[in-house]
């Protein structure tokens, strides 16, 4: 039987691809939470799998086909990756964020210069194949997250690496962060500034050349921003995200809120004192918020589902209930395994089945897998039988079928 | 002096939840005020205000955002309480902290021209006309379905008195008598603590509690204002030390889980043009976001669109204050770029915000609860003419 709503604890992105998965399907649905989410805290890309013990993972759905059984929900089959990706694309495309789901790792450069895989990136962010022919790294006077002749190393190889920094604006202050960087560039004479200081610095360039900034392009007008640099410049920009918070998953919340809400969505802010047996759960202050089904979403480095005594206690920070005890001796990160609360509701987020997205560089696939299952469990077969997000129909991947050795292919950068 | 007032992990989340920091290149944002000052001046007693820390609405959607519950608003109020202000600044914050006072004498807030200047009130921005709340002549003893407490706000008494009329017909409508309280104009004490006197604040909301006159018979206290829905049901009890006698609820999710069905399926008959919904800021704090929104479409309005802003700028009496009237105005003009001169009706639950609002935008504002009232009659007289033709 379909619950008629379904109540969302979290709104993080395991959170809003709860609530999104539930609201695309017809259900009424109320998201509760008590603080931001994680999304301001980063840049916004969704990855899949990128290192394993240390060594980069060059194709991670044949990564997951190979080690899916030790993250609880063994097996996690190819079919179900792809359907997940397909639905994640079409979010994108519903919050006009349109970026191909890639067949293998990706790179990008970190603000220290160094590589690192990346899978999904939204269109603004960089995310390469291969080593481009010619790069330009343009930095700003006074932002210290970016400091271009770092982030060169990055691009080291057969192409040419340039490096610009461009002046003050007239209003700037040392105070200023990437979140007014942002709001400048939201401005019109903000954003002609910036236009005209590139055209002056980058002159005509080799072509091919890719321009790559820090990630400062506005929070609300990013698009906007973003072509008009691409056409007048006539070369791809690309931003790096930089250290939080981050303009890239600020413009990602932003958007995916607003849709949410107009889909029908109730956030709602507030504690949650009890998961009431009638359905819903009521807030500290005695709100009842909701009707049916939870799911704890959770999860997140910021609230995290599981509160971990000095005494190795492990208890559900909502239901007040024993989860379990380490023994002496035993690993801490043993404690990330009780997220995972199986039976009524479902939980998602990162710190669920004994993922650890910080050391394997997958929470974004974390959060679509868990998110998933959790819905699953609340209305069975759901994600399966999803056509669209909103206005955007859901396009089956074409991800081709490959060996199950690629693991032996990873390598170090 | 609150639980977790040292507790900032410096996340800067509630940076990225500020409306001023992104519109007010001076202001330093909520860390900067909030938990760091209130840490050095723990440190360091009598440490002098910062700079611009009044440019702070109180929006609280920094707390909001605070994974680690630190009261960053309410550490930036206190904060303001350390202001050096000219006498006739003191003077004006004084009487403008009192909005109860001013509803006795409404027509005071319509000062202009050259006193207006002298007090520091903005000339420019729209201020409230005077309508004030006729009282009932035999408000009735109970209903179907119980008592419910009506808090009319002082604004709501003094400026926008429909408002408050049409939310009692509808709850009388529902099956329900209706209390207005408090018994005079008092205010929740939102005002003062904004403006960064939380002792005055404390004392008025107190004298407000003595007068609520709500007893154990009442099921609900019912708010037609978002910032004194918040201030009764969230602050009162952490930071004014007061006690709520019932449960407070606005009066859009009390509509929406209350209003029997046979009430909405009679509101399609009325046509609605195109309705834009503002959820304040403070609304969004102590509520969340999608009540108002809910209502409209409920109530089978024709289109409606969300005016996609943190804070409209108004912020009480912050947008009537001359040195905020830039920061307001910037404020706004997301609200005014977002509607681009369509026009249409804009619903929230705040006086102030429908004020500045409609300046901003251009729109006509007003209560959800006059809106909804306004759909009940007119489909009513709708029904009434389409029943008198078919007879005929």
């Amino acid at each position: 039987m379909t619950p008629g709503a379904v109540t969302v604890v979290g709104r993080g992105p395991a959170g809003l691809f709860a609530a999104t998965l539930l609201a695309a399907a017809g259900l009424s649905v109320h998201v509760v939470s008590s603080s931001s989410g994680t999304l301001p805290l980063w840049s916004g890309r969704f990855n899949f799998r990128d290192w394993d013990q240390g060594m980069v993972v060059d194709n991670p759905w044949d990564w997951w086909m190979e080690h899916g059984e030790q993250h609880f929900v063994g097996g996690t089959a190819r079919a179900r990756w792809r359907r997940l990706w397909s639905i994640w694309r079409a979010v994108g495309q519903q919050l006009g964020m349109d970026s191909a789901i890639p067949e293998r790792n990706r790179w990008t450069v970190t603000p220290l210069g160094r590589r690192r895989p990346v899978f999904w990136t939204p269109p603004w962010e960089l995310a390469l194949d291969r080593a481009p022919v010619a790069v330009a790294v343009v930095g700003l006077e006074g932002l210290l997250d970016f400091e271009p002749e770092l982030v060169a190393d990055g691009f080291q190889g057969p192409g040419a690496v340039r490096t610009l920094r461009l002046p003050w604006p007239p209003d700037w202050h040392r105070g200023w962060n990437t979140v007014r960087w942002g709001a400048f560039l939201d401005t019109g004479s903000g954003a002609d500034w910036l236009e005209q200081q590139l055209v002056r610095a980058l002159g005509r360039g080799p072509a091919g050349e890719l321009v790559v900034l820090p990630q400062v392009l506005g929070l609300s007008r990013t698009d906007v921003l973003h072509q008009r640099l691409e056409r007048r410049l006539d070369r791809l920009v690309r931003e790096v995200g930089l250290a939080p918070p981050g303009l890239g998953g600020m413009r990602l919340e932003a958007r995916w809120t607003a849709w949410l809400l107009s889909s029908g969505v109730q956030m709602h802010h507030g504690r949650v004192r009890a998961i009431r047996d009638a359905g819903g759960i009521t807030l500290t202050d005695g709100r009842p918020v909701g009707e049916g089904p939870v799911i704890l979403a959770t999860g997140g480095i910021l609230g995290g589902g599981v509160c971990l005594s000095a005494d190795g206690t492990g208890v559900d920070a909502i239901h007040r209930r024993l989860l379990g005890q380490l023994a002496e001796g035993d690993d801490p990160a043993r404690a990330l395994q009780w997220g995972l609360v199986l039976g009524d509701g479902g939980v998602a987020g990162r710190q669920t089945a004994g993922c650890d997205p910080d050391v394997h560089g997958d929470g974004g696939a974390v959060c679509l897998w868990t998110a998933a299952e959790a819905v699953d469990r609340v209305v069975p077969g759901l994600v399966d039988r999803l056509s669209r997000i909103g206005t955007v129909e859901v396009a089956v991947l074409d991800v081709s079928v490959r060996g199950p050795q690629t693991h032996k292919e990873a390598q170090r950068v | 002096m609150f639980d977790a007032d040292d507790a900032c992990l410096k996340c800067s989340l509630c940076v990225t939840a500020c409306p001023v920091y992104r519109e007010d290149p001076q202001f330093p944002g909520p860390k900067v005020l909030g938990p760091e000052w209130h840490r050095a001046a723990l440190a360091l007693p009598g440490l002098t205000a910062a700079d611009h820390v009044d440019d702070c609405t109180f929006c609280q959607l920094c707390e909001a955002a605070c994974p680690a519950d630190v009261p960053v608003a309410h550490l930036i109020a206190h904060h303001k309480a350390s202001q050096a202000k000219s006498p006739v600044v003191r003077l004006r914050d004084a009487v403008l902290a009192r909005p109860h006072l001013m509803a006795r004498a409404p027509g005071l807030a319509g000062l202009g021209g050259p006193p207006a200047r002298w007090v520091g009130l903005s000339v420019e921005t729209r201020r409230p006309r005077p309508q004030p709340l006729r009282w009932p002549a035999e408000p009735a003893a109970t209903g179907a379905r119980g008592i419910v407490a009506l808090f009319v706000d002082c604004f709501t008494r003094a400026y926008d008195g429909g408002a408050a009329e049409a939310a009692s017909r509808l709850l009388k409508a529902w099956g329900y008598a209706v209390r207005w309280v408090p018994r005079e104009s008092r205010c929740c004490g939102a005002a003062a603590y904004a403006a960064g006197q939380p002792a005055t604040a404390r004392r008025i909301a107190a004298a407000t509690a003595e007068d609520l006159g709500v007893n154990h018979g009442v099921q609900a206290i019912v708010t037609l204002n978002a910032t004194c829905d918040g201030t009764l049901r969230d602050e009162w009890p952490r930071y004014f030390h007061q006690d709520v006698p019932a449960p407070v609820v606005p009066f859009a999710a009390f509509a929406l889980a209350e209003a029997p069905p046979a009430f909405w399926d009679s509101l399609v008959a009325s046509p609605s043009g195109l309705v834009f919904v503002h959820t304040t800021c403070r609304a969004k704090v102590s509520q969340g976001e999608g009540a108002l929104l809910a209502l409209a479409r409920r109530a089978g309005a024709d289109v409606v669109e969300r005016l996609d802003v943190e804070c409209c700028g108004a912020a009480g009496s912050y947008a009537f204050k001359a040195e905020h009237h830039g920061v307001a105005q910037r404020l706004g003009r997301r609200a005014a770029g977002q509607v681009g001169g369509r026009s249409g009706t804009l619903l929230v639950d705040s006086g102030t915000c429908a004020l500045h609002l409609s300046q901003m935008t251009g729109l006509y504002a007003e209560h959800p609860a006059r809106w909804l009232d306004q759909r009940r009659r007119g489909s009513e007289a709708n029904l009434g003419r389409s029943t008198a033709a078919r007879r005929t």
